[in-house]
């Protein structure tokens, strides 16, 4: 594998050279003199998704995305980031967007002016491209004032430029959704999915918003207390049978959970409950309303990577 | 990293500082202000007398005796990148971008002296101006106290000032860096900045002439034999590398820990 990422003549990204996945790790660990903060975590990313990770504070997310863009090396596992051993220790650090949680630039410079400082750094792309990519993000280029007068919203759509206005094949993005407003995270979840779905890149994100998660992510890894519990599919056929049915009685439920094309999997409340269906919905329904089942409602789980959150954690 | 972007970005953070500009200002006045007083009783180290040019020794007096002013003025300036980047996270994203954590603190090291150079070099071009205005009022001679070459002084006197102010560079960058010291020991861009200065005071009263800072100033205005330009900066690369590598290595336990 060439750790060559970018044609530097035409600055787009030259993904043939990178075979296989962005991200291939196995049995990741870390640990930190006595205390293990890290343990046997794999993880596979590759062009065009984008893969969550969720946990609480000190489920070791962090950690991981340190060991993953080369800031730390691990204490033990294998793999492979772009193409670089992540056990090496030395080596040309892997060639990624990367947006930190909390962006700081510099304050008294404008964001165009900015950007052009930090693509300066590693010189694959010129200044002008500055331009493009605070378009993209919603930030006007001809903007003079500077940073330190931005909001947090517009500091994070600044970071996520400096992120992407590479084209790197790969862009991690830590908290991408962090003090914006409501419309500022339907446009991130927009362009996060974007970045994947046109540009193809590959796309790992950390988020605490589980819904906004749950809504942009292909893969979902669940992590707590240091390892990764469980990866969560939100667009699997599991995840995609699990419906909530709302009836008009108590009694309803009871007769519902006789069907045998759905199967009941936990209630909330006397009114309301989780279910698997077996067929598809219109015969679902269809068999609900045979039985004499009044429905109020039935529409698909958008609670899925909550629940599995919560069981994680609980484990 | 290609070229020098790491570097570029470095400097133009520490020179888009307000506290670089009025740092500069005050040191500005201190110098002019020092000008002035030698005309009056209030002469401080003014040396011997006799007539010698007053562009490069007149710059070597007023830093001399401003020495401490400048030293301490400059962690504050200066010191606490390092510390804002560990905070915030830029530290990653630096990193990845410069290729490796040495390019990156390199190019901090690197910003720390050009931005101390660049800010002496119009100081000094200032000071020397002022130095000719008043020289006709300055029944002093202040200029004549030359530590180093009085040959040059007489016939390069820019060209010994420039070295005098690679060298102070250096100092103030040297200077600058135990403020790195202690945000790699883990102290915040507060803490570590007051530390340094705190930590320079104590070098500047507690420390034998040879290593003490403000000792080596006073011995340099007695003509001390060894206070030679290679001993000079042989004492402030020692300071510099130290500082620095001690800094370098902690950065590197402290991610692992």
């Amino acid at each position: 594998m060439n750790e060559t990422i970018f044609d530097t003549t035409t600055s787009v990204p030259v993904r043939s050279r990178v075979a296989g996945p962005l991200i291939d790790v196995r049995g990741v660990g870390k640990i930190y003199g006595s205390t293990t903060v890290l343990e046997d975590v794999a993880m596979t990313v590759r062009p065009g998704e984008v893969v969550g990770l969720v946990g609480p504070n000190g489920a070791g997310k962090t950690t991981l995305i340190r060991i993953l863009s080369g800031m730390s090396r691990p204490s033990r596992g294998e793999g492979t980031v772009l193409g670089r051993d992540i056990a090496a220790t030395t080596g040309r650090v892997p060639f990624m967007g990367l947006m930190v949680e909390r962006p700081m630039f510099i304050e008294t410079l404008n964001a165009r002016r900015n950007l052009e400082l930090l693509f300066s750094i590693r010189g694959v792309v010129d200044g002008s491209t500055a331009c493009d990519v605070l378009e993209r993000v919603g930030l006007d280029p001809s903007e003079r004032k500077a940073v330190r007068t931005y909001s947090l919203g517009m500091r994070q759509r600044l970071s996520l430029a400096q992120a992407i206005g590479e084209r790197p094949a790969l862009v991690v993005l830590d908290e991408p959704t962090n003090g914006l407003d409501p419309l500022g995270i339907v446009e991130m979840r927009g362009l996060v999915r974007e970045l994947a779905d046109r540009d193809g890149m590959g796309v790992l994100l950390t988020s605490h918003l589980l819904a906004e998660v749950e809504a942009v992510c292909d893969r979902v890894v669940l992590m707590h207390g240091g390892r990764a519990r469980r990866v969560y599919a939100p667009g699997d056929a599991d995840s995609r049978s699990t419906m909530v049915l709302e009836v008009a009685e108590p009694s309803d439920i009871e007769r519902a959970a006789c069907i045998t094309a759905l199967e009941v999997i936990g209630r909330e409340g006397p009114l309301r409950m989780r279910v698997k269906v077996h067929e598809c919905v219109p015969d679902v329904i269809r068999a609900l309303v045979g039985a004499g089942v009044g429905i109020e409602a039935i529409y698909r789980d958008g609670n899925g990577l909550e629940r599995a959150y919560m069981e994680a954690v609980g484990e | 990293m290609r070229g020098l972007g790491a570097l570029r970005h470095e400097a133009v953070r520490l020179m888009t500082r307000w506290r670089y500009w009025v740092a500069g200002l005050v040191m500005l006045m201190f110098g002019v202000g020092s000008m002035l007083a030698r005309a009056s009783d209030l002469v401080i180290g003014a040396g011997t007398a006799g007539p010698v040019p007053y562009s490069g020794s007149m710059l070597w007096l007023t830093e001399i005796d401003n020495a401490g002013v400048y030293f301490l003025a400059w962690p504050l300036i200066i010191g606490g990148t390092l510390a804002e980047d560990l905070e915030s996270g830029l530290a990653s994203l630096l990193i990845t971008r410069a290729g490796s954590r040495w390019r990156w603190f390199a190019a901090k090291l690197g910003a720390a002296y050009l931005s101390s150079t660049a800010l002496l070099i119009v100081l000094a071009a200032v000071w020397s101006l002022a130095a000719v205005l008043i020289a006709p009022w300055d029944p002093t001679h202040a200029g004549s106290v030359v530590p180093w070459g009085r040959d040059l002084a007489s016939s390069a006197p820019v060209l010994l000032g420039f070295g005098v102010v690679l060298i102070l560079g250096l100092a103030a960058a040297a200077t600058s860096t135990s403020t790195m010291l202690l945000a790699a020991l883990g102290a915040g861009r507060t803490v570590s900045q007051v530390g340094a200065t705190v930590a320079y005071l104590a070098f500047m009263f507690a420390l034998p002439g040879p290593i003490n800072p403000g000792e080596r100033a006073a011995v340099l205005n007695v003509f001390a034999e060894w206070a030679t330009p290679l001993t000079t900066l042989a004492y402030w690369v020692g300071v510099f590398g130290l500082t620095a590598t001690a800094t370098y290595v902690l950065l590197r336990v402290r991610e692992n820990q």
